[in-house]
């Protein structure tokens, strides 16, 4: 048998391998970052980027417009924040929770996390508007991050309780009722949007297929933390998540406690998720994906898997994102429709390819 | 000593394990025997601690395993399972190096290790192979690899193996191999070993105490010469057999007969009213 002798399939427990690759993709997803920056309606150098950038860090750098300055680092930057955020969120909950359910289909969606979601925003948007004489306005505003928040971690957490066991989490009926609570979710969508008027049923449409747009810094304060903390502390169970790939009964002989690493993991991946669709919408594909390109590149071990998820999902949403604002501008395609365009044929063309040479997913 | 001592375990008011108590000793082999849904792989479940039994208790050197912490469990004692399905296309020595999952060694004394005990699991030269590509003998030598990882560091205490059927899937030469090693083990580095065994022959040749077990129950436990006797084989089994003895061997050979139990009624009905 030639099977496996790609050097890319050999093993990759060398540090230095490891730290070259995750090095490489921190410089692309800077050159990302730094591309999505200087595209727009307003074109701004890499130069004055820089400058400006400088500047606020309170530098004395001459030749700053103040507009280029306006745009820059009240539109631009934040939505690019929170797009890498978002990104990095659903790479590595993706990869963390395909590991931990054994599982190459399993995406942060299937535990309920995005209908859970959905469903709250959807009743926010259409039974929202009845309830805004009541509210102050910055109340409105924070509704609907709120609400798809706490409608993702109940989902997640009912769908946890069903599968808690005497002794053991059963993570087969997790994912069965993740499955089951996202069509009842889908389900008392459809009963809502019934009810629901044109205006309504568009800003819905348009949030379930992903939005970066209106990312202001008071908007992403907070709930930018709430991403990002979780899914750095994701990486921590890497070791674990290696020792789960043998079997659970086997990472516990192996001394790992896999009840308390199933739900820090489930808990930390609702967390990041959850606040990832709060501030940006359902965006679909990345969690799936992404951990799946990078294996195929360059084998499962999560020491590597788990950093470089997080990365790739962040580089995936920067260009995705710069291609949502840019291809209709001056309007703007919802981004699930570019990240899931972009991704799939890629994705397809890697399975072909890791068919063709007989390498195991 | 690994000891269960008068341990029960029941799933839905069946009594899976009934009263059953059994000692692993460093240095011996202790071979598990028994027919089809006799409880002797729950015995091991609870002696792994994967379930807690709902009587008796089961001791490590003289601790309650229950105080015992999941890596200093995991630096007392390894398992061997039947098979291992791996959801990742992790190579052979990367799952070698899982066995070092416990140890806060460094990744290159990890390796180093990892190397000397493939060498001996005959599974060096397939280091680089992912696992899912090799055969299913191949699989165990690389499991077997990675629990001698496991227990490769000298510990203070006495330090155990406990197998569940490791040669099932292999083929004779395999399951010498593994036995041999496992063996060498016990008797050079004080390794208790309990082992669930389907070969009687097979464990006739390794182990030094036998426990049989028949629905749930101890049958007869004790050292190998005094429990390889015709009787307690056909009474736990419920099977005619015959033992023969080689020339220089006090191992006998357990010769079976090419019938089904139903036609031998007399002995079929002897064991029922005995029971």
């Amino acid at each position: 048998m030639q099977v496996a002798t790609l050097p890319a399939m050999k093993a990759k427990s060398n540090l230095t391998t490891n730290t070259a690759i995750l090095g490489s993709l921190v410089a692309l997803l800077v050159c990302t970052m730094f591309i999505s920056l200087r595209v727009g309606a307003l074109g701004i150098s890499v130069g004055q980027i820089v400058n400006i950038l400088l500047h606020n860090l309170g530098l004395d750098v001459a030749d700053v417009s103040s507009r280029d300055s306006a745009v820059l680092l009240s539109i631009r930057l934040p939505r690019l924040v929170l797009g890498v955020a978002v990104g990095g969120a659903l790479g590595i909950s993706g990869a963390a929770l395909q590991g931990l359910f054994r599982n190459p289909l399993v995406e942060p969606g299937i535990i309920g996390i995005s209908n859970g979601a959905a469903l709250m925003a959807v009743v926010v948007l259409v039974f929202g508007p009845t309830f805004a004489a009541f509210l102050t306005p910055d109340l409105t505003t924070w509704l609907l991050p709120v609400a798809a928040f706490s409608g993702s971690l109940a989902a997640t957490y009912i769908a946890y309780q069903f599968s808690k066991g005497a002794h053991q989490t059963d993570v087969t009926i997790l994912i069965l009722a993740g499955v089951a609570i996202t069509a009842l979710c889908a389900a008392l969508m459809g009963i809502v949007i019934f009810h629901s008027n044109e205006t309504a049923l568009r800003s819905f449409t348009f949030w379930s297929m992903g939005d970066l747009s209106g990312a202001s810094w008071d908007k992403i304060g907070f709930a930018i933390w709430l991403i990002v903390l979780p899914a750095v502390a994701l990486i921590g169970q890497c070791q674990s998540l290696n020792a789960i790939a043998l079997g659970e009964s086997e990472a516990r002989h192996l001394g790992v406690e896999v009840e308390k690493i199933k739900h820090r993991i489930i808990l930390l991946s609702a967390l990041a998720v959850g606040a990832s669709v709060a501030m940006a919408g359902a965006i679909g594909f990345i969690g799936l994906v992404v951990p799946h390109i990078l294996r195929m590149a360059f084998g499962p071990d999560h020491k590597l898997i788990l950093p470089a998820s997080a990365i790739g999902g962040a580089i995936l949403l920067t260009v995705a994102d710069m291609i949502a604002r840019t291809i209709v501008a001056p309007t703007e395609l919802p981004i699930g429709i570019i990240t899931a365009l972009m991704g799939t044929p890629f994705f397809i063309w890697m399975l072909a390819s890791a068919r063709k040479k007989r390498i195991q997913i | 000593m690994y000891q269960a001592k008068n341990i029960s375990y029941s799933i839905d008011r069946m009594k899976i394990l009934n009263q059953v108590s059994v000692a692993v000793f460093p240095g011996k082999f202790t071979a598990i025997v028994g027919p089809n849904g006799a409880g002797k792989s729950t015995l091991l479940k609870a002696l792994c601690r994967d379930i807690i039994p709902n009587e008796g208790e089961i001791t490590i050197n003289n601790q309650a395993i229950s105080t015992y912490t999941s890596k200093e469990l995991a630096l007392t004692r390894a398992v061997l399972p039947q098979k291992t399905h791996l959801s990742l296309a992790f190579t052979a020595e990367e799952v070698v190096m899982l066995g070092r999952t416990p140890h806060s060694t460094s990744n290159q004394q990890n390796k180093a290790i990892a190397h000397e005990v493939m060498r001996e699991a005959d599974v060096y030269h397939l280091k680089a192979r992912v696992y899912q590509t090799l055969s299913g003998g191949e699989q165990q030598r690389v499991n077997l690899a990675r629990v001698l990882a496991q227990l490769h560091d000298q510990q203070e205490h006495p330090t155990y193996l406990l197998l569940d059927e490791p040669t099932s899937s292999l083929d004779i030469a395999q399951q010498h191999g593994l036995l041999d090693i496992v063996r060498q083990r016990c008797v050079e580095r004080g390794y208790g070993v309990a082992a669930v065994v389907h070969d009687l022959n097979l464990a006739a040749q390794y182990a030094d105490y036998f426990l049989f077990m028949k629905n749930g129950e101890e049958v007869g436990q004790g050292p190998s010469q005094l429990m390889l006797r015709k009787e307690m084989i056909e009474h736990t089994f419920s099977y005619p057999v015959e033992l023969i003895y080689g020339e220089n061997s006090d191992i006998p050979m357990i010769y079976t007969k090419g019938s089904t139990p139903f036609e031998n009624t007399s002995l079929l009905n002897e064991t029922i009213n005995s029971r």
